[in-house]
């Protein structure tokens, strides 16, 4: 039987096994996890709501349901948390706001109830942003998380809770949402893995909106096979969710130790290279990842996409007309309820006109095109290819490499009274893949100077997520990063 | 003012004061500093998605579509 201060650093394969073979229990995996969560909550914030009854009660039929030989899947006996804007029939649901924070929902959000199905151990709900955008603020019903690494400081982007409590070890899986990189910043900054999966791939019923264009619901995991498994319960078709896609969800896990070798693999950095506020530790550690992968076998050119200012224009104006759309009744009726920052940002919105959305809606279209023609489609060195001129003769390319984060986690006292915050706070590229819709996994490099960790994003096809998983499993090979916790 | 020219203070202050009487929106005096200043780098993004060099009759349209769901 594996030593109870180890049950944490079980995987959910591993753990999953040990179960099966009735070698420990899903009330041991459960008891532990609420011991750390309590334990960390004083110094972390993780989580808004601690569901130790619920999930005591799930464990114990998880057992049950073992003892029987029923079997739902890799998540059976998993404790795993929830991001606090997905709907938990009968649990407080609040989105971490004055305005929710005696929501009590009356049915589940899609996600819950697919790890539900699946046999899960729900554990809590976690912190966020309000409203998922918002900033790390202390005048909220509930404080922000606080990044396990370094309490001091930010855990990057609204899936705040989800980055700590993977990262402290709390839980292997936490299900967030990313609009413009709340699962990749957090991943990133927090130095776990997060998937952005393609849009359509996971439902977003019962997940309180930002943007009905962008929003995407994924894990975060401590390692990517954990990931992995998580997509694979959470993804499929839901005929109530319109934005949701109708095509059978391949095994994620199958090829995730296929390696690179073959793999065709672009990187853009000419997105951040002339950034002034690139930290030079971030292009240093992808390139050393991006040498190991050629060692194993990838290919890797550099690609040139258009220019990162226009994806970023892009996906905030969709996102800041869509959040205004959804908070448009409350922003008139009860606008001190909000925290400052939410309302800065969503209020601010107002001044955009229809026909700012109309040609943000088009230019996103053109942006998706033209990552496809220049990454994802083969050119055979003549012009018109796709519409598009001037790309060199290639063969298509399997996986982008791109950055995610471009400075490791700032301090939390260095966000100002007001929105925005200094540019460095809030340097991610993430937002291109919300805008595009293709799939994104941020995954760790290592370590900076400092002790904070620093991250990349692998890009793939639409629907091609276990591509950008099996290229991420060698990336965790090469950095070994798994084996490092933060010194909690 | 025309297209491109840079908007001075107070004309964005009109702008802003203009867009949130027209939305309903009061804005706390406290929150005002902050929610101009958003609303001043949301018209700069507004502005970069506004590209006169598309044709009125080009597609893309609004119809979002994913090209790359085609492969596999």
């Amino acid at each position: 039987m594996a030593e109870p201060t180890e049950l944490h650093e079980l995987s959910v394969a591993e753990a999953g096994r040990l179960l099966r073979q009735g070698s420990i229990t899903s009330i041991e995996l459960t008891r532990h996890a609420l011991y750390r969560i309590h334990a960390a909550q004083p110094a972390l914030h993780a989580f808004v709501t601690v569901t130790d009854e619920r999930a005591l009660a799930d464990a114990s039929r998880a057992d049950l349901e073992f003892a029987r030989g029923v079997d739902h899947g890799p998540m059976q006996g998993i404790p795993y948390a929830l991001k606090d804007i997905f709907h938990t029939a009968g649990i407080r649901t609040t989105s971490h706001s004055r305005l929710m924070a005696d929501h009590v929902p009356a049915e589940d959000a899609a996600v819950e109830t697919a790890l539900r199905a699946g046999g899960g151990v729900l554990v809590g709900k976690l912190a966020t942003h309000e409203f998922a955008l918002g900033g790390p603020s202390w005048e909220l019903p509930f404080p922000p998380a606080h990044n396990p690494w370094n309490p001091e400081h930010f855990t990057g982007a609204s899936s705040t809770g989800a980055g700590a409590a993977v990262a402290a070890g709390l839980v292997r899986v936490a299900i967030g949402s990313d609009t413009s990189g709340s699962v990749r910043g957090p991943a990133c900054l927090c130095g776990t893995v997060g998937l952005k999966p393609t849009y359509g791939l996971v439902s977003r019923r019962g997940a309180f909106p930002l943007s009905y264009a962008l929003d995407h619901i994924g894990p975060l995991g401590w390692t990517v096979e954990d990931v992995a498994l998580a997509t694979q319960v959470i993804a499929g078709h839901d005929p109530h969710d319109p934005s949701s896609v109708a095509r059978p969800v391949p095994d994620l896990v199958r090829g995730l130790n296929d390696g690179v070798r073959g793999l065709r693999i672009a990187y853009v950095p000419g997105w951040f290279r002339d950034d002034p506020a690139l930290d030079p530790q971030v292009p240093a550690a992808i390139e050393r990842v991006l040498a190991g992968l050629r060692e194993r076998g990838a290919t890797v050119g550099e690609v040139t996409l258009p220019p990162y200012r226009l994806f970023n224009a892009c996906g905030r104006v969709i996102m800041a007309a869509e959040a205004f759309a959804v908070h448009e009744a409350d922003l008139r009726a009860r606008p001190g309820e909000y925290g400052r920052f939410t309302f800065q940002r969503i209020a601010a919105a107002a001044g955009l006109s229809a026909v700012d959305l109309v040609q943000a809606y088009r230019l996103r279209q053109e942006l998706a095109d033209a990552v496809d023609a220049a990454v994802f489609a083969a050119h055979d060195g003549h012009d018109g290819h796709d519409g598009h001129d001037g790309h060199a003769a290639h063969d298509a390319y399997d996986v982008l490499v791109a950055g995610t984060g471009l400075v490791p986690a700032p301090r939390l006292d260095a966000f100002g009274a007001d929105w925005p915050p200094p540019r460095a706070l809030s340097a991610m590229q993430t937002i291109p893949f919300n805008v595009t819709g293709h799939p994104a996994l941020a995954v760790p490099t290592g370590l900076s100077a400092e002790g904070l960790p620093l991250g990349l994003q692998l890009v793939g096809r639409a629907f091609d997520e276990a591509a950008v998983l099996r290229a991420g499993a060698v990336v965790e090979e090469i950095t070994g990063h798994p084996l490092v916790r933060p010194p909690l | 003012m025309s297209a491109g020219e840079a908007a001075t203070e107070a004309e964005t202050e009109a702008a802003f004061d203009a867009a949130m009487a027209r939305a309903g929106v009061t804005v706390p005096e406290q929150w005002r500093s902050g929610t101009l200043a958003s609303f001043r780098e949301l018209r700069a993004l507004a502005d970069l998605v506004h590209d006169a060099s598309r044709p009125v009759a080009h597609e893309p349209s609004g119809a979002y579509r994913m090209r790359a769901a085609r492969h596999g």
